[in-house]
């Protein structure tokens, strides 16, 4: 059978980080659909050779939009690898910090990324399908968006001193005590971002009554899921063994970070220079599994905040308590994860050990190497050192979040073209939905760059002879 | 408040992606400034008329501050699609749609200014070409060439 090819490329100046194809059959129906991810990451090479105390503040210049998950997954490994754990005070302090990373990713995602496709439709024109559109059909939301990521920010920079490059967490502990003043200063806050995170989960609700159809026909597929939980397999977001379930949301594994290679590996495709994570004892591809928001709710049995945890019964009710497959229910998931994150705010800050003073554990029983795990806002991240005897990085190997969902993110793609895709032209609404099918995952595939005059999205169709036969560039 | 705030992004561990943190670098050493901290929460203050911040990438909640000035510039580096090495040029608020990501570009965050209070600050991009995205702290020798031809364009348009 002859095929077309349509190619949607958002070029920048990583050389075209990622790109969807998708082949048409002469018919015009999709044959199939691929999301390639074309950057060549050099960061572990980047790291040989440093020392391991300066990890966590070289790693989150990675990436500028989740840093504080580098950070403190760096300065975990760091703890492991010196044999130097951290103190009470200096655990509390940094998940106090990595809430308030997720409030702020989270936050951006779903008022800014997500909503103006949910608020205003995936078929409205896209001049206005933005915040920009959001504003003016909903001003007083968007100021409670601005609010809520500001809100996550500021405890960022109040745990931390900075808002870039944190210096915060070193292993063994952190370098800085909370002050009582600033303890203050962000409980203030907190029934007002609950409040406006009711909101969105208010809105995102509403949405999902009126568009129960597409949502139960828009990337719905079966795969495992991973995530962190409590010794209960509750939520958990710093700290835990990693848990793994099946499509049923039986569990396969629960395991210590350190031995995760007793139990992931990852399959490579000629196609994508991101690799495809999956369950070692299932193989590939039918130990694939999905991380973040919509992969850690199906990953536990509860929530440990009385308001995130009414959420989450509601959610799980939806499929009888079995995992949510729906890729739309991304969303749903990560508002019920803001809701969970303000109000473990709230339980580290009522907690005494907060404004302790002991804060860096200097023993230290050198291992040499170490595995330090967080759920960074898009899931589960993996750093993982071999260190020489005088502190040198010798090997370093990262599992970034986006890694873990490259089979989920393929998958979407292409169910969501072989759905709604049928014919070589294309309306611009049916490709904003191949995007959303990848935007749900909030996939992080920069590496700190952006683009000047990038050309925001082209698309190529090409016969099966491979000549092109159509270029649509969108100009926003 | 100031009337001009000088926001400057990009990532100063990925080559000539960082041109921005080093003009300032050289606006700051140019003023005996040269210890003040670009990572730091806040902005920073180069002269009676004038604020400076930088970080890794726009957002949105820097609309708010920006609204409170009357002249904003935005500092970056470009690639191949604009033409010339220096480029420096007046934008108005027109949100760029960033299909998979965050990204978020300068006419965006004025857009956002201009929807949320209705009107906006003057604004002008003043990028640099860069032609290595490496990991490094190094610029390459062409866009450090860049660099003081830049300074001369910002001392002309805000400083004489």
């Amino acid at each position: 059978m002859a095929t077309q090819k349509i190619t949607i490329e958002p070029v920048t100046r990583i050389e075209g980080h990622a790109k969807v194809t998708i082949h048409l059959t002469e018919e015009g129906t999709v044959e199939h659909a691929y999301f390639h991810v074309n950057e060549f990451r050099g960061f572990e090479k980047f790291c040989e050779g440093r020392m391991v105390f300066e990890m966590p503040s070289i790693t989150p210049r990675i990436c500028g939009i989740c840093p504080v998950s580098h950070h403190l997954a760096a300065a975990k490994t760091g703890d492991i690898v010196m044999g130097s754990p951290p103190p009470r005070t200096a655990t509390l302090l940094r998940d106090l910090m990595h809430m308030g990373q997720v409030i702020q990713s989270h936050g951006m995602h779903f008022f800014e990324l997500a909503g103006p496709d949910l608020i205003l439709g995936f078929d409205a024109d896209p001049a206005i399908r933005n915040v920009v559109g959001l504003v003016q059909v909903n001003p007083e939301l968007a100021l409670k968006a601005v609010a809520l990521r500001k809100f996550g920010q500021e405890i960022i920079s109040t745990v931390g001193d900075r808002r870039i490059h944190p210096t915060f967490a070193i292993p063994g502990g952190v370098n800085k005590a909370l002050k009582k003043e600033d303890r203050e200063s962000i409980l203030k806050d907190i029934d007002e971002m609950i409040a406006i995170t009711q909101t969105g989960l208010t809105i995102f609700k509403d949405w999902a009554e009126k568009n129960k159809e597409d949502i139960d026909k828009f990337a719905v597929f079966s795969t495992g899921y991973m995530g962190l939980v409590t010794p209960k397999n509750s939520l958990e977001l710093y700290q835990g063994n990693i848990r793994m379930v099946d499509k049923n949301g039986e569990e396969l594994e629960k395991f210590d970070s350190n031995d995760y290679l007793d139990h992931i590996a990852e399959h490579v495709e000629d196609w994508s220079y991101l690799k495809f994570p999956y369950y070692k004892k299932m193989g590939y591809p039918d130990g694939v599994y999905r991380v973040g928001p919509l992969g850690r709710l199906n990953n536990i049995k509860k929530i440990d905040t009385p308001l995130a945890n009414e959420e989450f019964k509601t959610y799980r009710a939806m499929n009888d308590g079995k995992p949510i497959e729906n890729t739309l229910h991304y969303h749903y998931a990560r508002l019920i994860e803001i809701l969970f994150s303000i109000e473990r705010v709230k339980v580290l800050l009522d907690d005494p050990d907060i404004l302790g003073k002991d804060i860096l554990n200097t023993k230290q029983d050198f291992k040499g190497e170490g595995v330090g795990v967080i759920e960074a806002p898009r899931g589960t991240l993996l750093h993982h050192y071999k260190v020489k005897d005088n502190g040198q990085i010798e090997a370093v190997n990262l599992i970034v979040s986006t890694g873990h969902n490259n089979w989920a993110m393929s998958e979407a793609v292409d169910s969501v073209a072989k759905t709604y895709i049928t014919g070589p032209e294309i309306r611009e609404g049916l490709l904003n939905r191949v995007e959303a099918a990848i935007r749900a995952h909030d996939p992080c595939l920069s590496c700190s760059t952006h683009a000047v005059g990038q050309m925001p999205m082209i698309v190529d169709l090409f016969d099966h002879s491979g000549k092109l036969i159509q270029e649509v560039k969108r100009d926003f | 408040m100031k009337n001009n705030l000088f926001i400057g992004y990009g990532n100063p561990d990925r080559g000539d992606d960082g041109a921005a943190y080093h003009l300032f670098k050289v606006l700051l050493n140019n003023s005996g400034k040269k210890d003040a901290d670009l990572f730091s929460s806040d902005t920073i203050s180069f002269d009676e008329n004038t604020d400076i911040m930088f970080n890794f990438q726009l957002l949105p909640e820097f609309s708010e501050r920006i609204a409170q000035y009357k002249k904003v510039l935005f500092i970056d580096t470009h690639t191949g699609t604009i033409e010339e090495d220096i480029s420096f040029q007046s934008i108005n608020p027109n949100y760029q749609h960033s299909p998979f990501t965050h990204h978020f570009s300068p006419s965006s965050c004025l857009a956002v200014v201009q929807s949320l209070t209705g009107k906006h600050p003057k604004a002008w991009l003043l990028s640099i070409r860069g032609f290595q995205f490496g990991f490094s702290r190094e610029l390459s020798e062409q866009t450090r060439e860049f660099i003081n031809q830049a300074f001369d364009i910002i001392r002309g348009e805000f400083f004489e």
